[in-house]
């Protein structure tokens, strides 16, 4: 009887059901509304422009510049922002925009950092929007349509698109498929719904540029600048919406080590922004944000602590039956049957059953409501479930770091 | 708009009272297998008494009737018996792992108790039989604690688990009989002091060598058939 892992798991459970039922009335009462096209009038052309800092991006610079030529919206300005690239980004930038005067390269020789080179943007602009788009993802044409009617509400401070997968071959880029179709597309609606949005994505988001000039644009010191700002935003009492229909896509880690590095950022970083605006939480004038923050986190430090819990106890499980053989002569095979015992399933078996089903069900409802096809997913759907481990590896890998002040670079 | 923000603003409580009843809901079922498990050990030790009841008589009617056909029919019932007296034991206390999440639960702790008492009645009756009838059985007897004060006794649980399907596969010539000491059974009692019990877990053979601390199978069984070589784990 394992009397501390029985309390964590009831209190996982009741907390993880509680967010995904919560989560799921939200779709039904919302989902009319999730694709709801907003209208730009024809007087209302403001100005927009897009931000492209760019690192070592020679690989795939030229992909994302190509996109944003397409890009039909006219009252607009493109800023690439070298940050210091060691690699051919600077000569590819500068042969990509030639002739195209919607175009301009700040070539910077040293490296500011993403934030620092974004605020550079933020000031020299001509935009009355923002755009703010990483050097390795593609947009669609009519993405500045879709978005910029969303600021006719003048409390709209930024707006979310759908991060998409751009070409996923892998396994893993095909489970991540499924992880930013749910996470960083139907989620971001739904936060947006409930006024809790917390991340602003890299790959694409745009901001008013008032806004991110009373703010202070990015936070240079903070390793996850998209996820920090929206806490900001958040403080400003301005809204971050979400256009689900809008898409970019972008280039995601191939191998588990890559995985390993940008989420070891993230979740960093994560924690960094929460210690940083800690002082939001509960707090009235932070609103359903300064509830939801502090429950999202709880419920991710109580899943890892149970995700440690039940690995230890697997593990000493295995070693200790193990270790029994050693009295039998490892006669592991002699008596070896497969008959299961229904009556063998207790309460927390079920509990633990519940919530991958309803890890499931979210799945497969956001593919539907997202209105996506499964045979896009086939391989990712089986790998998304096996995501859940790796965050827990990651999270618990950024908690070390983090408690043991170990600073967590960029790249 | 309006209407759906004030459907929004009601959206905890009623994910709170949905997640309520879910969780009521694992509850219940939780309390539906949890009953079908006892109904399962109920059942099977309703089993066990009237296994034991028609031993006794056999062993009562035995001198008035022919001996030998008592022989043959006691000798079947007990094949009966051992083969699912220790499963039993094992589902008691696997049964009670899975249902035991806060507390301890009586219904496991009495079944255990009752279940120890008749395996020395039964233990009993077993050579009883041996002498009259002449029969192979060879008991083993099996002491053990709790695994926080005995840390072996699983693993010796585990050794005679193989020992006991071994014996399955042959003939079910050995009987091990497993007593936990921490029920305070007189009887088991009464056997811990008659053999001088200390440590655990500890192995009572039919010839009265006690075996105390974590034994493997190999030196278990080369016991068994020092006692008696005609058995079949012996080959």
């Amino acid at each position: 009887m394992n009397i501390w892992f029985n309390v964590l798991m009831y209190l996982v459970w009741f907390l993880a059901t509680f967010y995904s039922v919560y989560f799921f009335l939200t779709i039904a009462v919302y989902r009319k509304d999730l694709f709801e096209k907003r209208k730009l009038p024809r007087s209302f052309r403001p100005r927009v422009t897009f931000l492209i800092p760019a690192y070592n991006e020679a690989k795939s610079i030229a992909d994302s510049l190509k996109s944003m030529k397409k890009v039909t919206y006219k009252n607009i300005e493109f800023i690439v922002l070298n940050d210091g690239s060691k690699d051919d980004t600077s000569k590819i930038v500068r042969e990509n925009i030639k002739g195209d005067d919607r175009f301009s390269f700040i070539d910077n020789k040293e490296n500011k950092g993403k934030a620092g080179v974004l605020n550079q943007g933020i000031k020299i602009c001509t935009g009355d929007f923002v755009a703010c788009m990483d050097a390795d993802s593609v947009v669609e044409p009519n993405i500045v349509q879709k978005v910029i009617p969303y600021f006719l509400d003048e409390k709209t401070g930024a707006v979310t698109v759908s991060v998409e997968v751009k070409n996923p071959k892998s396994f893993l880029q095909k489970a991540m498929a499924v992880e930013f179709a749910i996470g960083l597309s139907l989620f971001l609606k739904i936060f947006s719904y409930l006024k809790c949005v917390f991340v602003t994505p890299g790959p694409f988001s745009m901001y008013r540029k008032s806004m991110l000039n009373e703010i202070g644009g990015y936070d240079e010191t903070n390793i996850t600048e998209d996820h920090e700002i929206a806490f900001r935003v958040n403080k400003s009492k301005y809204n971050i919406e979400n256009c689900i229909d809008a898409r970019v896509y972008t280039i995601l880690p191939r191998t588990f080590k890559q995985l390993y590095v940008q989420r070891r950022r993230w979740y960093s970083g994560a924690i960094q922004t929460f210690m940083k605006h800690r002082k939001m939480m509960f707090k009235k004038e932070s609103g359903f944000f300064g509830v939801y923050i502090p429950f999202h986190y709880t419920l991710i430090i109580l899943g890892l602590f149970t995700f440690l819990a039940s690995i230890y106890l697997s593990i000493s499980r295995f070693i200790r039956e193990i270790l029994y053989y050693q009295y039998t002569g490892f006669n592991f095979f002699d008596h070896f049957s497969l008959s299961l015992d229904p009556l063998m399933y207790g309460r927390v078996n079920l509990l633990g059953t519940s919530l991958v089903a309803a890890a499931m069900i979210l799945m497969i409802v956001g593919i539907i409501v997202t209105r996506r096809k499964f045979r896009n997913y086939n391989l990712g759907l089986i790998g998304f479930p096996l995501l859940f481990i790796l965050y827990q590896v990651y999270w618990g890998s950024a908690i070390w770091n983090a408690i043991n002040n170990k600073k967590v670079k960029w790249r | 708009m309006t209407k759906q923000k004030s459907v929004r603003n009601y959206l905890p409580v009623i994910a709170f009272a949905i997640t309520l009843f879910l969780f009521l809901s694992v509850i219940i079922i939780g309390n539906i297998l949890n009953n079908e498990r006892q109904d399962f050990v109920a059942e099977e030790m309703q089993k066990m008494y009237s296994d034991f009841n028609s031993m006794q008589t056999l062993s009562l009617i035995m001198g008035d009737y022919d001996d030998e056909m008592v022989c043959i029919a006691f000798e079947s019932k007990l094949q009966e018996l051992d083969s699912y007296i220790w499963t039993l034991a094992e589902k008691i206390d696997k049964y009670r792992i899975v249902t035991e999440e806060f507390q301890e639960d009586e219904f496991y702790l009495k079944q255990k108790k009752t279940f120890n008492e008749n395996e020395i009645f039964y233990y009993l009756m077993m050579r009883k039989m041996n002498r009259q009838c002449n029969m192979s059985k060879e008991p083993l007897l099996f002491f053990y604690q709790n695994s926080f004060d005995c840390k072996k006794c699983d693993d010796q649980s585990f050794v005679l688990t193989d020992i006991n399907e071994d014996d399955d596969d042959l003939e079910n010539e050995v009987a091990i009989f497993s007593l936990d000491v921490d029920l305070n059974i007189s009887a088991v009692d009464m056997m811990t002091k008659y053999y001088e019990l200390e440590e655990y877990p500890c192995l009572i053979f039919s010839d009265g060598t006690r075996m105390c601390g974590m034994m493997d199978k190999f030196i278990i069984e080369r016991k068994l058939c020092e006692i008696n070589p005609k058995l079949m784990i012996c080959e």
